[in-house]
């Protein structure tokens, strides 16, 4: 059975980090927007700002939720999965059968 | 210098800032270690990500509305430099000025004469300051100050109903005064303008030309001509003030 991902444990990774680097750019705009305390700082954090930092929050939920998902569709699928093989059985030693 | 800056900001403003100093953290920590995508992991991301962040954009946000009430706000734009030099100079004689001096005022003397009023009138106030940057940074930005006294303006006349919300109209010492007695009606129904040159001065003077200023009259609101001010019958004087001589 072949499962396919959209992200991979690979892309989950490179998705977040790309998250973190844009939530740092809309924490910076908040921080500007507190220390200087003119119309444009305020209203590029209130709106730019707020965006950013939404938009990092929703990435990293989706990568949660395609993990979470991922990690239920592992469970189901590798239970259901064939055991593997059993090894040869060892020859017996039972000293009653060789009497 | 930072602990002078950072000892100059509000409580919320600290508090959003260290909200945004944590989420930082935690995010550089997870750029720079890189670590897997453990339980832990998506914990601590949900603090960098969510949890602080959210915080500190609610505290900033409100700290925000209230910083746009203040003054410092307007006069970060520099067409609006010298109605705030003018507003909290103790010598001008202005209307903006007189009203600056009062203590409920303060800091927000721009706000609380230019906001609107009602159940929406902070949202309304700040619709309209959102255009006012807008204006500023597309059109406005470059101009001279004596060029910005000439063209900009303010997008209605000012409405009396925001004098009312201080002065009532309804107190019989302001019902005394002559013109007050002879415009009722008009100044109620802002037919009439409290901040005209023939009533109470204009709200910035310095803004008008000498010919504005010379022949000041009263501002009827409709654009016809009116017949001068009818002054009516004064009403009579309260009777309910005690005199010297009266039994209590």
């Amino acid at each position: 059975m072949k499962v396919k991902f959209h992200l991979n444990a690979r892309n989950y990774d490179r998705a977040l980090r790309a998250a973190s680097v844009v939530g740092l750019a809309a924490l910076g705009l908040m921080v500007w927007s507190l220390l200087d305390e003119r119309a444009l700082p305020i209203v590029v954090a209130m709106s730019v700002g707020q965006v950013l930092g939404t938009l990092s929050l929703l990435v990293y939920l989706a990568v949660v939720i395609a993990d979470l998902r991922r990690a239920r569709i592992m469970d189901t699928v590798v239970p259901s999965m064939p055991p593997p093989p059993p090894e040869s059985a060892p020859a017996s030693t039972d000293s009653k059968d060789s009497a | 210098m930072v602990g002078v800056v950072i000892a100059d900001l509000a409580p919320l403003s600290l508090f959003a800032l260290a909200c945004a100093a944590g989420a930082a953290l935690i995010l550089l920590r997870y750029l720079v270690k890189r670590p897997p995508l453990s339980g832990a992991t998506k914990v601590w991301l949900l603090i960098g990500l969510g949890v602080l962040p959210i915080s500190s954009a609610l505290a900033g946000n409100i700290q925000g509305f209230e910083t746009t009430k203040e003054q410092k706000v307007c006069n970060s734009c520099h067409v609006m430099n010298e109605h705030i030099a003018d507003s909290i100079d103790p010598k001008s004689m202005s209307l903006a000025s007189r009203h600056s001096r009062n203590k409920l005022f303060g800091v927000e003397n721009c706000f609380m004469c230019h906001q609107d009023y009602g159940m929406y009138g902070t949202v309304t106030t700040k619709m309209g300051g959102m255009k006012h940057v807008w204006m500023y940074y597309t059109k406005y930005i470059n101009i001279p100050i004596s060029e910005s006294k000439k063209t900009i303006h303010i997008y209605e006349p000012y409405p009396n109903a925001s004098c009312m919300q201080c002065h009532s109209t309804k107190l019989e010492d302001w019902e005394r005064v002559v013109e007050h007695h002879g415009l009722l009606e008009q100044v109620r129904a802002n037919k009439v303008a409290c901040a005209s040159g023939g009533c109470h001065g204009f709200g910035h003077p310095f803004t008008k030309t000498p010919e504005e200023l010379a022949n000041a009259s009263v501002t009827w609101r409709d654009g016809k001509s009116h017949p001068p001010v009818l002054r009516g019958p004064l009403p009579p004087a309260p009777s309910s003030l005690p005199s010297a001589g009266a039994p209590r």
